[in-house]
């Protein structure tokens, strides 16, 4: 399969790294080939650094680095120093790759290039301690409240996606079975000690009492040792 | 001794260390309950894990690179192949093929999991390749000490079973993927902080092509 595009050249889109998986042959292929490139984190931990150093700071979401969408381009250029010169290139990639997607009807090539130089022409790289010529102003930091609500709504989104939702569950499983089982290490359930049935008198409100918990877990200390000695 | 008069007492007595306590009876049943949620990663990740180490062996043994490749596709979250700093920042593997001049073992294996370009208009200097390594082998080691675990739990009773190795083995085993995940997490924040990648939330990696080969 493929096609000619405008400029000539013929290109290919049937990659070998893509089989189509209507032939029935190729089912063991694809299987092969997705379990070799999987990204599947390897292990919990994995999940927790990947997912950790994705997570911004107070800082990120204020500036506006992290936006209500997520980490923000646009946002991240905007308080970034790096290599201002190449953010043209950038720019026209991702407004190229934002425009075809939004785009439902076909334009020709040739009008989208022509739309597509001039407005690319507009943006420029811009240091954001000078003030604009226009009187533009780079928008406000976002307050702590705002950032706050920003981050809450991003764990959110998270925690819905199957890996997040898999991913938050296990945790709480861990943490809650994992707690119970330091408590009891350290102690800290004295309530646990053994429990003899032969003193079988625990039937009715008799042990809702202070007085009557305290006389039931007597006479069971007391049987358990005569039972020991 | 007296019958206790307190909770704090009634730690101290034998009532509370007896096998027959509900204490120890819970004690089993949460260390079953977490050994079971430890093997959910410890051995349902073994084809991932041993498919990694694969790779890193075909590197570091058998000395072919393709196999690091692989690697820097897989853990492209945190890893940076020596040279793909110097790729073009506009270059985009997912749609353009590789352009000319440029070094393909500086590219992940397949060519479409190498970095993308990234919006700060920056990329993230080279990894330490030491470091693909330590998490590699943190994982497999992690697998086998979750394994001898499992001997450990499911093959004596809750009598018999010696806790300090039990506890030592958890220890162990929660130790070193730390460690690796320590590094995943040290590393992705140095890679992202320079050329973060248009970052989705459904996709593991940073990447919206990743849903679909994942």
């Amino acid at each position: 399969m493929s096609e000619i595009t405008p400029d000539g050249d013929i290109e290919v889109a049937d990659t070998p790294g893509r089989p189509q998986p209507t032939r029935p042959g190729n089912f063991l292929r694809n299987a092969s080939q997705s379990f070799t490139q999987s990204r599947l984190p390897v292990g919990m931990f994995h999940a927790y650094g990947h997912y950790a150093s994705a997570v911004p700071t107070m800082d990120d979401i204020q500036k506006g680095n992290f936006s209500k969408e997520g980490w923000s381009g646009p946002g991240q250029r905007r308080n970034s120093q790096a290599h201002r010169a190449s953010d043209h290139h950038i720019l026209h990639w991702y407004r190229c790759r934002n425009e075809s997607k939004k785009d439902v009807e076909k334009v020709t090539p040739d009008a989208h290039s022509l739309t597509a130089e001039p407005s690319v022409m507009e943006i420029s790289a811009h240091d954001p301690s000078v003030p604009y010529a226009n009187g533009y102003q780079f928008p406000p930091n976002h307050s702590k409240w705002e950032a706050t609500l920003i981050a809450l709504k991003g764990f959110g989104r998270y925690v819905i996606t199957p890996v997040g939702f898999v991913i938050t569950i296990y945790s709480l499983n861990v943490v809650g079975w994992g707690g119970m089982l330091f408590l009891i290490l350290c102690r800290g359930t004295p309530a646990m000690v053994a429990q003899c049935k032969f003193r079988s008198f625990m039937s009715g409100s008799y042990q809702m009492s202070i007085a009557g918990l305290y006389r039931l877990l007597s006479t069971r200390c007391r049987a358990l040792r005569m039972r020991k000695s | 001794m007296p019958c206790p008069q307190n909770a704090k007492e009634l730690t101290s007595t034998d009532g509370y260390d007896d096998d027959r306590s509900s204490a120890k009876k819970w004690l089993e049943v949460d260390s079953q309950i977490l050994n079971a949620l430890f093997c959910v990663t410890g051995i349902g990740l073994i084809p991932w894990r041993f498919r990694d180490l694969y790779y890193l062996l075909q590197w570091r043994w058998k000395e072919n690179h393709d196999g690091l490749r692989k690697l820097a596709g897989i853990h492209r979250g945190w890893f940076r192949l020596q040279g793909s700093q110097e790729i073009d920042v506009k270059y985009n593997p997912e749609e353009e093929s590789v352009p000319p001049g440029v070094n393909e073992e500086a590219m992940a294996i397949p060519i479409k999991l190498s970095p993308g370009p990234p919006l700060t208009g920056e990329r993230a200097p080279s990894s330490e390749y030491w470091k693909m390594d330590l998490v590699v082998w943190a994982f497999v080691v992690n697998t086998l000490l979750q394994i001898v675990l499992c001997g450990f739990m499911w093959g004596m009773d809750r009598y018999t079973r010696p806790g300090a190795v039990v506890g030592l083995l958890i220890s162990l085993a929660c130790i070193i993927a730390m460690v690796g995940g320590w590094y995943i997490f040290a590393e992705g924040k140095r890679v992202k902080v320079c050329s973060y990648p248009y970052y989705t939330y459904g996709s593991f990696g940073g990447n919206s092509i990743d849903s679909v080969s994942g």
